[in-house]
């Protein structure tokens, strides 16, 4: 591409200090942000640019200026967005199901963490099933009935899940944070995050259950590890998670990013 | 000024006239039509792009990345077979629309 300013005098001129080439790659990259525009489209779109910039160059218009009008000449960003993303649809799904996929690896944490909240109010005596509807499933048939399970019924997870679904599936397409794009950029670290955090999170809760919540609930029952069964079997789809999430969130960095 | 409606209909047909005189690149077909229009028609620019893609998926036109005069990459745009054949559908609705017109129009010349 076209890196070198060609008017140099005419910056020297100016007082401020206007880097065109920077001006240029912020744009293209507050376009990438969706995944609507595939990498292809961003380098269409920069090199119609830089065309328009050039000819306005000629006609006597600063950098700046002439980036502005260029800018504004190519639309609103949002604008098109909704226009490339009716045709590149089968992207921007990829690209939500990526988001799905991080919320239901934090849904289930959600749920793992319901069950060290369980057995932390085992242990200090309190008895949730009276103050949360929905922890009352908890009492009927434990043995068979997974604790994530009755607690996915609880209302209280369910407006966790909703924020969780909003926070990941439709406020990141807009804005995402510095954090998220950091990730998205490594799909690698995003899954092996995802997965440790997941992970971690399930083994405490697994060791609090069979050390806290099982002997003081059922202190007549035995136990024989079943709490650690649970967390092996969900393993395999951790791992599974983990790596659908390698998968599409490379997808996406290969689709929108240069 | 054209009508967002008029424009959206309108682009298909403008852009297959377009490549009837050769391949071309999104900016210089979009100067082209201006130049045509006397600036009359005028589009948001970057909307372009979708429509040329979604012609190229259904294989109207073809496209192809390569090296310009000053060193960037291009993408040109080039008529296919049915795209030959879409233009002339459109050539003969939009005929038929502008005939009608025209005769309508004839005896009152002064529409303000």
């Amino acid at each position: 591409m076209d890196d070198r300013p060609r008017n140099t005098l005419k910056i020297m001129e100016t007082q401020t200090t206007f880097d065109l080439n920077l001006a240029i790659r912020r744009w293209r990259e507050d376009l990438a942000r969706s995944a609507a525009f595939r990498s292809e489209n961003l380098n269409e779109l920069e090199s119609h640019l830089r065309d328009s910039i050039d000819r306005l160059r000629a006609r006597e218009l600063s950098d700046e200026e002439a980036f502005l009008v260029a800018a504004r000449r190519i639309g609103a960003a949002q604008k098109l967005e909704q226009e490339f993303g009716k045709v590149n649809s089968a992207e921007v799904w990829f690209d939500r199901c990526l988001w799905v996929l991080v919320a239901v690896q934090l849904w289930s944490c959600v749920a793992s963490l319901s069950s060290l909240l369980l057995s932390v109010a085992a242990v200090i005596g309190i008895s949730l099933n009276e103050m949360l509807p929905g922890f009352g499933l908890h009492k009927i048939e434990m043995d068979w009935l997974q604790p994530g399970l009755a607690v996915s019924f609880s209302p209280f997870f369910v407006a966790i899940a909703v924020v969780l679904v909003w926070r990941f599936f439709i406020w990141p397409k807009r804005r995402g944070s510095a954090l998220v794009q950091k990730l998205l950029r490594r799909p690698g670290t995003l899954a092996v995050t995802l997965f440790s955090f997941c992970g971690a999170i399930h083994i405490a809760a697994a060791w609090a259950m069979q050390t806290w919540y099982y002997p003081v609930t059922f202190a007549n029952a035995p136990f024989h590890g079943l709490q650690w069964r649970l967390f092996f079997w969900r393993l395999p789809a951790l791992i599974l998670w983990a790596g659908l999430t390698y998968f599409l969130a490379r997808k996406r960095l290969r689709s929108s990013l240069a | 000024m054209l009508s967002k409606e008029l424009v959206a209909a309108s682009t298909v047909p403008l852009v297959l006239s377009v490549l009837t005189e050769g391949e071309i690149y999104g900016y210089a077909l979009i100067q082209r039509v201006r130049e045509l229009s006397h600036g009359r028609i005028e589009w948001t620019e970057g909307m372009l792009y979708p429509v040329l893609h979604w012609m190229e998926k259904e294989d109207l036109i073809e496209a192809e990345w390569r090296d310009a005069e000053t060193g960037r990459k291009r993408k040109y745009y080039r008529l296919r077979k049915e795209g030959r054949k879409a233009l002339q559908q459109e050539q003969e609705q939009w005929m038929t629309v502008h005939e009608t017109l025209s005769k309508l129009w004839k005896h009152k010349p002064h529409l303000t």
